[in-house]
């Protein structure tokens, strides 16, 4: 019998076995990380639907991300709703966010759909701090715990936290891989790769681009609302250039239009910061080497390394069975 | 094109699969096991009398709080190393574990404070502020590792008063602002009593920042001072940001001169420049600022031209003779902020706290012991004050941290009141006679 | 103050203003329009030309007019690594993806930057003397002569900018290049050194841009963040790429701000702002000389 590795669903197994053994180091300082790692990578993969498989470049999922967790930390805290209410309540009005955010920025294209989205974000920001009675301004809102079938989950109950966060990126996972294979996916792709012959083939760009919106937020949405559940809290500094660096690198560096990229952009960022921590003062310098060294050596992203691992380790198992590795046309150009 | 490279199939034999998972598992459970031992930094051989205590410091080096936090980490330094040098707390050194915190984003917050915690195994934490919210206080709660921050007392407050009894291992060593309140406009009071000072009218302004400090602080005066009966012309907000021209609130200002300005940015720039816009053409009107002028870099930057500016700051006064001050200065080549004199203290009182418990490394007795302490230090006398919030905060006013009012000449700050501490007599400000002759009464 | 003083003042502010706008977005058009790409590290770069001239002012005490060459120099310098060490190499690799690479590529530059500006000089404030002291009387009102000296600062190096862009040989090799680099090839000009050199050039500005700053307000690591958002608006209400438009847009966006700040409030100045740019874009976004 053979395991076919581009099997979506063995990819999602080996993803799943090697994250829950983690959970075997007993380390709750590597097991919180893995939870964040996995909520940015959910965010980051629903971003990949829009700007990886549409071509559309926007930063308006931090604000989808941040909203969610504010709407449930408001629901909760100021109005008392079990954090249920507020998770739902976070992916509907999430949702209800991006189709306006959409339907304004999608009427213009390129680096000026990034700067209304940026403008979006500054607006937003302002709006959290006049707000103080319901926002707590620059304080932020202590959120408490979730409760679900009489289980509590924040950053002091790992094992249901993880399971959350796993599943969160999972459900971003398998909604990309639905998206991608249904005509919907091809449309969103062929917008990527060239609008005109697009619209000559009866796609409407606006209202697909504008459907490819919507998808992406509502999870996002979710994940927002457990973030703040999870730490405890959410506020202005989640609006800041420091979780969008991050957010965003995860997606670019990851792999754009890849269905894993994201993921393997997340964790690979989070870990390098971790692990570059005892530089201290030097940190962010080499941080930011390493992310422009990887966009430059890497521009199809860091997921591009183990396709290229592939071609060659399938190259190399031909040979050792004793075949000639003919190289042909359509692999050199692919 | 990416679409043709994803169809090309790669299938391997359920035995390459196999074994690639078996190593996998190997491979985690080596470093589980490898990994489990080094965690053990106290075996059953080494006793607690060869630890040493480890202390905590998260603070955000590479963010906005950059100087806050070099401030805070140095000072701490210094005491640590006193410290050590005079035999440690308990005859244990003291080992400081500094760790990056960044923006002080919650996420940082606390990844950085459960490594600490549950890696480097910290016996204390210490800092002069975490997250905005004070989410890190659950954290330390949990794990049972005392606590002292100095930082978002309001909120601070806001956590204590509503979780009474809940944070048994966080304190908070700050004594209530409350004070700031009340000082300046109760000295005022006793000035025009006391005849030291006939203003020129019975007005204020009030301007402020879109912050919980500022807005305590410049709404608390305001109310305060509308309750003793003086006039607001204006009460001015500015968003979270650094304010750089000023004109049309000085237009503001000379349109109708207010005998008082109270500005509370506190931010060392846009203060900077506000006085610098005002001296332009100044008013007869006292000037409170608030914090900035206790800042060095301020200091630096408005030297002379800042006599006469008034403020109210919980740190007594601390000259450049002070031997504090002169330590810090060969140390690290420039003079202490007011965090950079606060922290200092904190580590002293982190030696009392464990003194008083006995057992440096039995946190619950020395988180108990920190409610006793009862320390003098650069604030004033420092002992937490049972009637304040959960008891957390340190006790205000009076002889233990007098609040005084200061009064700014040549880049030295003199207290002015209270009775008990004044040093100086109050001086009509330089720019006020400019400022009667353009704008008095006529 | 009678009313007439309070206009007087406010125009004032406005000119001095939309000066340092110009400045500060004179260098990010040109790039735009040249290179096609947006750089994000320009607030950083004003930033460093700020911090250079700290440097030679307060800590070698040498004068204003070794310390803004210096600071133009080595900005034209570091603009230049910029365009080979990322810029072009990222214009090289990436087709489609080049908006977010670009976006990304000079937001870990500008983390770079500033995290050495803090390395360097620490966290804390600084201060420059003012370039011109003194103060003049105008039509009743005081102003500054550090001020008189901005209003005419950012006219000035429109006047140059627009000079060498039309005079100069190499200022119309710039102009083909921005206006299609593939036909500019066939004329004979080498694209890559039209991008270095504006890359450069837009750098240098935007050092000159960081001096004023720093003399007129106060220096820190992050002082250069807001004035590229301001920039950023100037942009595209100027139409990015458009000189003419952005000393235009810069002249607009300089008195509304100005007289926003009198007369609504300073609380609701940005968000005006950030309406009116996004109004702007939205249905105008070539803006007022750009092509769209």
């Amino acid at each position: 019998m053979k395991i076919d590795i581009d099997d979506f669903k063995i990819q999602l197994l080996v993803i799943t076995v090697l994250l829950f053994s983690t959970l075997l180091l007993r380390d709750v300082y590597i097991t919180h990380l893995i939870i964040l790692c996995m909520i940015y990578s959910a965010v980051a993969t629903n971003w990949n639907i829009v700007s990886g498989y549409t071509g559309v470049m926007h930063i308006a999922q931090q604000p989808f991300f941040v909203a969610g967790g504010y709407i449930s930390g408001i629901l909760t805290v100021k109005l008392g709703f079990p954090s249920i209410i507020g998770i739902l309540a976070a992916a509907c009005i999430a949702l209800l966010f991006s189709i306006a955010i959409g339907a304004i920025s999608l009427r213009v294209k390129g680096i000026y759909l990034l700067l209304i989205t940026l403008a979006v974000r500054l607006i937003m920001l302002s709006f959290i701090l006049y707000f103080i009675e319901w926002t707590n301004g620059d304080t932020g809102i202590l959120l408490p715990p979730i409760e679900v079938l009489g289980l509590k989950i924040n950053q002091f109950n790992a094992i249901p936290s993880f399971v959350f966060a796993y599943l969160l990126m999972v459900a971003s996972l398998i909604l990309v891989k639905v998206i991608v294979d249904s005509k919907l996916g091809l449309a969103f792709i062929s917008l990527r790769d060239s609008e005109v012959y697009a619209i000559s083939r009866g796609i409407n760009p606006y209202r697909t681009k504008l459907t490819a919106f919507v998808l992406s937020s509502w999870l996002t949405g979710i994940c927002g609302a457990f973030y703040g559940h999870y730490l405890g809290t959410i506020g202005p500094w989640d609006l800041g250039w420091s979780l969008l660096v991050t957010l965003l690198a995860s997606m670019v560096l990851g792999g754009l239009g890849t269905l894993f990229g994201p993921v393997l952009g997340s964790f690979v960022l989070v870990f390098l910061n971790e692990y570059f921590r005892p530089l201290q003062l030097l940190r962010p310098s080499i941080y930011g080497l390493l992310l422009i060294s990887t966009l430059i050596l890497l521009p199809n992203g860091l997921i591009s390394i183990f396709e290229k691992l592939r071609t060659r380790t399938h190259d190399n198992l031909l040979k050792i069975k004793g075949f000639a590795v003919k190289v042909s046309k359509n692999e050199k150009n692919g | 094109m990416k679409e043709k490279m994803k169809t090309k199939r790669c299938a391997i034999s359920t035995t390459y699969a196999a074994v690639a998972l078996v190593a996998v598992i190997i491979i985690l459970g080596g470093i589980y096991l490898t990994y489990n031992n080094s965690q053990k930094t106290v075996t059953d051989d080494e006793t607690d009398d060869m630890r040493d205590i480890k202390l905590g410091m998260p603070m955000g080096f590479t963010g906005p709080y950059a100087a806050i936090a070099e401030d805070s980490r140095d000072a701490m330094l210094l005491a640590i190393e006193e410290i050590n040098y005079a035999g440690g707390i308990l005859g244990h050194k003291i080992v400081p574990i500094i760790e990056d915190e960044e923006n002080c984003e919650a996420g940082i917050v606390s990844s950085v404070f459960t490594k600490l915690i549950t890696r480097e195994k910290v016996d204390f934490i210490m800092t002069h502020f975490g997250n905005p919210s004070c989410s890190e206080y659950d954290i330390v709660q949990e794990y049972e590792v005392p606590y002292i921050s100095g930082g978002f007392v309001q909120t601070a407050e806001s956590v204590f008063n509503e979780n009474p009894g809940e944070y048994s291992y966080v304190y908070l060593g700050q004594p209530s602002y409350s004070l700031y309140q009340t000082r300046f406009p109760d000295y005022i009071d006793e000035l025009i009593d006391e005849e030291k000072w006939e203003p020129t009218n019975n007005k204020f302004c009030v301007i402020k920042r879109q912050n919980e400090y500022s807005l305590y602080i410049a709404n608390g005066m305001r109310d305060y001072l509308l309750g003793m009966g003086w006039e607001l012309t204006f009460d001015e907000l500015f968003p979270e940001a650094i304010v750089e021209d000023w004109s049309s609130i000085l237009s503001k200002i000379r349109a109708d001169p207010p005998a008082i300005v109270v500005n509370t940015m506190w931010t060392v720039s846009s203060d900077a420049l506000f006085l610098e816009q005002f001296l332009a053409d100044p008013t007869p009107s006292l000037l409170y600022i608030q914090s900035t002028p206790t800042f060095p870099d301020w200091q630096e930057i408005v030297g002379e031209s800042a006599d006469g500016v008034l403020h109210c700051y919980g740190i007594k006064k601390v000259v450049s003779s002070d031997p504090y001050v002169i330590k810090f200065k060969e140390k690290y080549g420039r003079s202490p902020s007011p965090y950079g004199l606060v922290c200092y203290d904190y580590v002293y009182l982190m030696k009392q706290a464990m003194e008083l418990a006995g057992d440096p490394f039995d946190s619950e007795a020395v988180a108990d012991a920190i409610s006793r302490i009862n320390m003098p230090g650069i604030m004033g006398i420092y002992e937490f004050d049972p009637d304040s919030p959960d008891g957390k905060l340190l006790k205000g006013g009076g002889a233990k941290i007098p609040f005084p009012v200061f009064q700014m000449w040549d880049t030295t700050n003199y207290m002015l009141y209270p009775d008990e501490v004044n040093e100086r007599e109050f001086v009509i400000p330089p720019w006020y006679e400019a400022g009667l002759e353009k704008y008095g009464p006529d | 103050m009678n009313n007439m003083n309070i206009i007087i003042l406010a125009i004032i502010n406005g000119f001095v203003l939309s000066s340092m706008y110009a400045i500060a977005s004179l260098g990010l058009t040109l790039q735009w329009g040249v290179l096609k790409v947006l750089n994000f590290s320009h607030g950083l770069f004003m930033t460093w030309g700020a911090y250079i001239a700290y440097w030679i002012i307060a800590v070698h005490g040498g004068s204003y007019l070794i310390a803004l060459p210096s600071a133009i120099i080595t900005s034209f310098f570091m603009g230049f690594l910029l365009y080979y060490l990322v810029i072009g190499p990222l214009q090289e690799r990436s087709k489609t993806e080049i908006v977010s690479n670009v976006f990304i590529g000079t937001l870990a530059v500008s983390i770079i930057l500033e995290n050495l500006v803090l390395i360097i000089f620490g966290g804390r404030y600084k201060g420059i003397s003012t370039i011109v002291p003194g103060f003049t009387n105008i039509l009743g009102a005081q102003v500054s002569n550090q001020q008189i000296l901005l209003i005419f600062l950012g006219p000035l190096c429109f006047g140059v900018l627009f000079y060498f862009l039309s005079r100069t040989r190499l200022g119309m090799a710039v102009r083909a290049v921005a206006q299609d680099n593939v036909g500019a090839a066939i004329v004979g000009i080498d694209s890559k050194k039209v991008f270095a050199f504006t890359v450069s050039i837009g750098s240098c500005l935007a050092g000159l841009a960081g001096v004023l700053l720093g003399a007129y307000y106060y220096l820190s690591p992050q002082m250069g963040s807001s004035p590229l958002i301001t920039a950023l608006f100037v942009l595209v209400l100027g139409g990015m790429g458009s000189v003419k438009g952005t000393i235009l847009a810069s002249y607009i966006i300089g008195f509304i701000d100005a007289f926003s700040r009198f007369y609504i409030g300073n609380f609701w100045a940005d968000p005006i702002l950030f309406a009116i740019f996004i109004l702007v874009i939205l249905f105008r976004p070539q803006g007022l000389y750009g092509v769209k």
